[in-house]
C-alpha cells in the first residue's frame, strides 16, 4: 500500500451544478501532485472534497488505506478527523491570535504537552525562517511571512498529506518565483505527499512531480510535467500548457502519421494527433518551436516581419503570410523584410477542429 | 449524502420554535373559547369573534390605525429620503454632529416622548402657553388623529434615513456626476436621479414604517385617550378593563386581528429587504467623490434639520425635564418660584419605583447579557448548517418580530398562567426577560448574524482541518472574532431593554416592576409630576448607554 490517497470515481455536486463528473487518481507517498486547470473546472473543489470540507455524492477516497469517504456506505469522516494540512489560498491565519498560537493550535487539540507544543512550534518556525516572529500577530507580517505562517500550521502536526490550494497566488510575481523554489526544496527535504492546487502551468510544471489537468470536472489528462508539455493527448491539454501559436485550416492526412494543414494559402507538414486527421482542424506548435532559419530548406515557409517585440533575454516576432500568422522567439534582431520560418513537423501538432472551435 | 444533523443544533431549533409556537397557539386557541382559558366554564365558540367584530368601536380603532400608519408613511418615507440624501451626499453644515442626534428618536422610549409632547404641546404645555401669550390662543391641538400621525411621521424618519443612507452610500457616485455634468441642480439630482435609485430601500422602509404604525402603542395612547381616539392597540388595551372581569377571549381576538395584518407585513419587508440588498450590490461602485455643493441653500437646507430635531426630541425632552423639576404648572405661574427637586424625592420614596428602577438596569445589564448568549447560541446552531431544520429559525424569528410587545407580554403571561409548573416564575423578573427575549429575537438574531457574515469561511475550516469539533471551532475561533459584535449587541439590546415599555405592561406585579410598564399605569392615573421625574431617570439611563456605546465605537445602526 504505497498510495497516500486514492480518489475513485468522485462525483460531486453543488448548487445544482455538477463539479466533479466522476475524478479518479492516486497520491504516492512522498509524491508531489499539482492539480492545474482552468477556474471552474473542480480543482479546488477536489480539494475541499479530500480535506473533508465538501461531501461527494458517490465515488470513494481513501487515506493511507482507510476510506474516509464512501459513497456506497455513506460513510464520511469530517474533516477535524482526517489530520491532513492544509494551507489556504487566503491563509486564514486567525486574526486574533499570534503567530505562536496560530501554529499550536493543532498540537494543542492533539493534547501534546506544553513544553513539547513551545518546542515543536519554534522548530517549525524556525524550519520555515520565522524563529523570532513567534510573538507577532498575522496583521503585523508581510505577505510572504503569512503564507509561511501558514505552512508552519498545516506541517507541525505531521498530516500524512499537506494539500495547499493556489499557495502562492497572493504574492507578487517576484516573491511568487522565490516561494516556488522554497516550497519545492521544503516539500522535498521533509519527504511528504502534497496534493497543489494551481491554475498556473509553469507552477505546476515547476513544483509537481505529477500533474493531474482538469476540465470541468473531469481529468482531461495524467503524467509528468515532461509528458504533459511535450505529449499532450487533446488540444485542450496542448493549448493549456505553455505559449502556442492556434492555426485554423483543413487537413489532409500523409504518411507515416504525418498530416499537411493549408492555413491560407499556405501548406504545413504537422504530426497527426489521435490518428489521422482530415478535414477542419487546428494545428498548434508551441511559440518556441518556430524559428527562423538563415537558409531556408524543408519544413520553411518565407513569410514577412510584420511586428517585433523586445522581451529583455529574446525577442518576439510576429510573422504573415496569406493568411498565415504566427509568433516566434529570436535571440537576434531581425533585419525588415522576408524571413524563412521554420515549422518542424514533429512540433507541429495537427488536431481535428472540434464543432465549437 | 445527507447534511449532518448534530443534536445540539436540532434541541436549538426546536427550542426556538417551541417558544414562538406556544405563545402564539395559546392566543389562537383562546380567541376560540367562551370564556378565560382558566375557566371551567369556558368552552369552544366563535362568540368572541362575532362581539369583537359586531363592535363599532373596533372597527374605528382599525380605521385610525390605518389612517395614522398611512399618515406617518406618507410624512417619515419622503422626508428620511431628503434627509439621507442631504447627510450623505451634500455639503450640509455640521454634519459631523448631527449623526448621532438623528438617531436619537430610535432609542427614546416613544412613551417618553409623547409625555414630552403632552407636557410640552399640550393644551398647558410650555411651549402652548408661550405661543398663547404671544397669539392670544394655542394655534395647534395635539390631541387629534392628524396630530397622532404627524408626531409619529417626524419620530420614524430616523428609520427611513437609516435604510435610506445605507443604500445611498453604498451607491456609486458617478451616476449623480453624470446628471450634475449634464445641468442638473442639486434638488434635480436628488429628485430625479438619487431618490428613484434607491427606491427599493424607501419601499421597504415605508413598508417598515407602516407596519410600526400597527405596532405603535403609547403614541397613540397618550395623545388619543384624552379625545377617546382609539387605535387597534390602545383598543385591545383598554378591552382589559372595559368589563371589570378579565376578557381574554376578546383580547386575544384583537390580538390575532393585529397579526392577521402585521404578519403579511413582516413577511413582505423580508422580501423587500432582499430584494432591496439584491439591488444595491448590483448598482454598487463605491467611488468616494466630493460632496454635492448645495450653495447658498444649504443654510436652509440646514435649519430644516435643525427644526425637525427640535420638533422630535428638543422640545418634548425639554418639556419632560422642565416638568419634572416644577411643583406645578399652568398659566400665570412663575418659573422661578416652582423650581423643585420634590418629583425625584417622591420616585425613591416610593419603593415599588425603585424596585422599577433597580429591575429596569438588571434586566437590562445582566438580562441584555444573557439575551445575547441565546441569540448568538441560536445563531451558532444555524451558522453554516445547510440543512433544511435551520430554515425553521428563519422563518420562526418572524412571528414574535410580528407580534407588538403588548401582545407579546400578554401571550406570556398566558402561558405562564396556562403551564403550571411555569407559574413561580410569573411573579420573578425571569417571566419578564423571557418575554423581552422573545420580542427582540429578530433584532437579537440580525445584529449576532451581521458580525457572524464578517468571519470568513476559511478561518473557521482551517480550524476543523487542524482537527477541531465544531464546538471548538466556535469556542476557541468564532466566537473570540465576534467578540466585539457581542459587546456592541450588548449595548444596543441594553438600550432596548431600558426603553422598552409595552412587553412589562400585562407582566407588571410585585416582583416584575420595571419603569416603561410602570410609566404607563402611573399615566392613567394622572401623575404628571413623578411620571417626568421617572422619564427624566429613564432618558439618563439610556443616556449612559449611548455613551458607552459611543466611547466603545458602537455602530448605532
Amino acid at each position: 500500500m504505497s498510495d497516500n490517497l486514492k480518489l475513485d470515481e468522485v462525483r460531486l455536486t453543488l448548487g445544482g451544478n455538477e463539479i466533479l463528473k466522476g475524478v479518479s487518481f492516486a497520491l504516492g507517498r512522498g509524491q508531489v501532485l499539482a492539480l492545474l486547470g482552468p477556474s471552474g473546472s473542480g480543482k479546488t473543489t477536489i480539494l475541499r472534497a479530500v480535506a473533508g470540507l465538501e461531501t461527494p455524492d458517490s465515488g470513494k477516497i481513501e487515506i493511507d488505506g482507510k476510506p474516509v469517504f464512501d459513497g456506497s456506505q455513506k460513510h464520511f469522516v469530517p474533516a477535524e478527523k482526517r489530520g491532513l494540512g492544509l494551507v489556504f489560498q487566503s491563509y486564514a491565519l486567525w486574526p486574533h491570535r499570534t503567530v505562536n498560537d496560530n501554529v499550536a493550535f493543532g498540537l494543542r487539540l492533539r493534547g501534546v504537552s506544553k513544553a513539547d507544543i513551545e518546542r515543536r512550534v519554534q522548530t517549525a518556525l524556525d524550519q520555515l525562517g520565522l524563529g523570532k516572529l513567534g510573538a507577532r500577530f498575522p496583521h503585523q507580517l508581510s505577505g510572504g511571512q503569512q503564507q509561511r505562517v501558514a505552512i508552519a500550521r498545516a506541517l507541525v502536526y505531521e498530516p500524512p498529506i499537506l494539500l495547499l490550494d493556489e499557495p502562492l497566488s497572493n504574492l507578487d510575481t517576484k516573491l511568487r518565483e522565490e516561494a516556488r523554489v522554497w516550497l519545492r526544496k521544503l516539500i522535498s527535504e521533509l519527504g511528504i505527499s502534497a496534493l497543489i492546487v494551481t491554475h498556473d502551468q509553469i507552477e505546476a510544471m515547476a513544483m509537481a512531480d505529477r500533474i493531474l489537468l482538469l476540465n470541468e470536472g473531469r481529468i482531461e489528462q495524467a503524467g509528468t510535467p515532461t509528458e504533459m508539455y511535450a505529449h499532450p493527448h487533446t488540444i485542450f491539454a496542448a493549448e493549456f500548457m505553455g505559449a502556442n501559436n492556434r492555426l485554423l485550416g483543413t487537413a489532409s492526412s500523409g504518411a507515416d502519421g504525418r498530416a499537411h494543414l493549408k492555413v491560407g494559402g499556405v501548406e504545413l507538414v504537422g504530426t497527426a494527433q489521435a490518428g489521422a486527421v482530415s478535414g477542419d482542424a487546428i494545428g498548434l506548435i508551441r511559440v518556441e518551436r518556430v524559428s527562423v532559419d538563415k537558409a531556408g530548406g524543408p519544413g520553411c515557409v518565407e513569410m514577412d516581419l510584420v511586428t517585433r517585440m523586445y522581451l529583455g533575454d529574446r525577442w518576439e516576432y510576429l510573422f504573415e503570410r496569406d493568411g498565415l500568422s504566427v509568433r516566434a522567439y529570436d535571440a537576434e534582431p531581425l533585419a525588415d523584410g522576408r524571413h524563412h520560418v521554420r515549422f518542424p513537423a514533429d512540433s507541429l501538432w495537427i488536431f481535428s477542429r472540434p464543432a465549437s472551435a | 449524502m445527507k447534511v449532518e444533523r448534530p443534536l445540539w443544533r436540532v434541541a436549538v431549533v426546536v427550542g426556538v420554535a417551541l417558544a414562538v409556537a406556544l405563545p402564539l397557539s395559546l392566543v389562537i386557541y383562546q380567541s376560540f373559547l367562551s370564556a378565560p382559558f382558566f375557566q371551567p366554564t369556558a368552552k369552544g365558540s366563535f362568540d368572541a369573534y362575532t362581539f369583537v367584530f359586531s363592535d363599532k368601536d373596533f372597527w374605528t380603532a382599525l380605521r385610525n390605525t390605518v389612517f395614522v400608519a398611512t399618515g406617518m408613511t406618507a410624512i417619515a418615507v419622503p422626508l428620511g429620503g431628503i434627509l439621507a440624501f442631504l447627510m450623505i451626499r451634500t455639503d450640509l453644515p455640521g454634519r459631523s454632529w448631527i449623526e448621532p442626534l438623528l438617531l436619537s428618536p430610535v432609542f427614546v422610549s416613544p412613551m417618553v416622548l409623547a409625555f414630552g409632547y403632552v407636557v410640552a404641546l399640550g393644551p398647558v404645555g410650555f411651549v402652548s402657553l408661550a405661543a398663547k401669550s404671544i397669539f392670544g390662543d394655542v394655534p395647534w391641538t395635539i390631541y387629534s388623529l392628524p396630530a397622532i400621525a404627524v408626531v409619529a411621521g417626524l419620530t420614524h424618519i430616523p428609520h427611513v434615513y437609516l435604510y435610506a443612507s445605507s443604500a445611498l452610500s453604498s451607491l456609486g457616485s458617478d451616476v449623480e456626476e453624470a446628471a450634475r455634468v449634464a445641468g442638473a441642480g442639486p434638488l434635480t439630482v436628488m429628485r430625479r436621479v438619487s431618490l428613484p435609485m434607491i427606491a427599493p430601500a424607501l419601499l421597504f422602509a415605508g413598508v417598515l414604517v407602516f407596519f410600526l404604525g400597527f405596532e405603535m402603542f403609547a403614541l397613540p395612547l397618550i395623545l388619543g385617550d384624552p379625545e377617546g381616539i382609539l387605535v387597534l392597540t390602545s383598543y385591545l388595551y383598554k378591552l382589559t378593563n372595559r368589563f371589570g372581569v378579565p376578557s381574554y377571549q376578546l383580547m386575544a381576538v384583537v390580538v390575532v386581528a393585529i397579526l392577521a395584518i402585521s404578519l403579511p407585513l413582516v413577511l413582505l419587508q423580508r422580501r423587500l429587504l432582499r430584494d432591496a440588498e439584491r439591488y444595491v450590490t448590483l448598482k454598487g461602485k463605491g467611488a468616494r467623490s466630493k460632496p454635492l455643493p448645495l450653495g447658498k441653500s444649504r443654510w436652509i437646507a440646514f435649519a430644516g434639520v435643525v427644526l425637525w430635531l427640535l420638533v422630535a426630541v428638543g422640545i418634548p425632552l425639554a418639556g419632560i425635564g422642565l416638568r419634572s423639576v416644577v411643583s406645578a404648572w399652568g398659566e400665570g405661574i412663575n418659573i422661578t418660584e416652582v423650581l423643585t427637586l420634590d418629583h425625584f424625592y417622591e420616585v425613591f420614596d416610593y419603593p415599588p419605583l425603585v424596585h422599577g428602577i433597580v429591575n429596569t438596569i438588571l434586566i437590562a445589564t445582566i438580562g441584555g447579557a444573557a439575551s445575547v448568549a441565546v441569540y448568538a447560541l441560536i445563531a451558532l446552531s444555524v451558522h453554516r448548517w445547510p440543512h433544511p431544520l435551520a430554515r425553521i429559525v428563519d422563518y420562526a424569528v418572524l412571528i414574535p418580530r410580528a407580534m407588538p410587545g403588548l401582545i407579546a407580554g400578554l401571550a406570556m403571561l398566558w402561558v405562564f398562567l396556562f403551564f403550571a409548573p411555569l407559574r413561580p416564575l410569573k411573579s420573578t423578573l425571569v417571566s419578564l426577560w423571557i418575554a423581552y427575549t422573545l420580542v427582540w429575537l429578530a433584532y437579537g438574531m440580525r445584529l449576532i448574524s451581521a458580525s457572524l457574515l464578517q468571519v470568513g469561511r476559511e478561518l473557521e475550516e482551517a480550524g476543523k482541518v487542524a482537527g477541531a469539533s465544531t464546538g471548538r471551532v466556535n469556542r476557541e475561533i468564532t466566537i473570540p472574532l465576534i467578540r466585539f459584535g457581542l459587546m456592541s449587541s450588548w449595548v444596543l439590546i441594553f438600550m432596548i431593554f431600558v426603553r422598552e415599555y409595552s412587553t412589562g405592561i400585562y407582566l407588571l406585579g410585585p416582583g416584575t416592576e420595571v419603569t416603561g410598564a410602570q410609566l404607563i399605569s402611573l399615566w392613567g392615573t394622572g401623575a404628571a409630576d413623578v411620571v417626568s421625574a421617572l422619564s427624566v431617570i429613564n432618558v439618563a439611563t439610556l443616556a449612559v448607554g449611548l455613551a458607552i456605546a459611543l466611547r466603545l465605537g458602537v455602530r448605532l445602526r
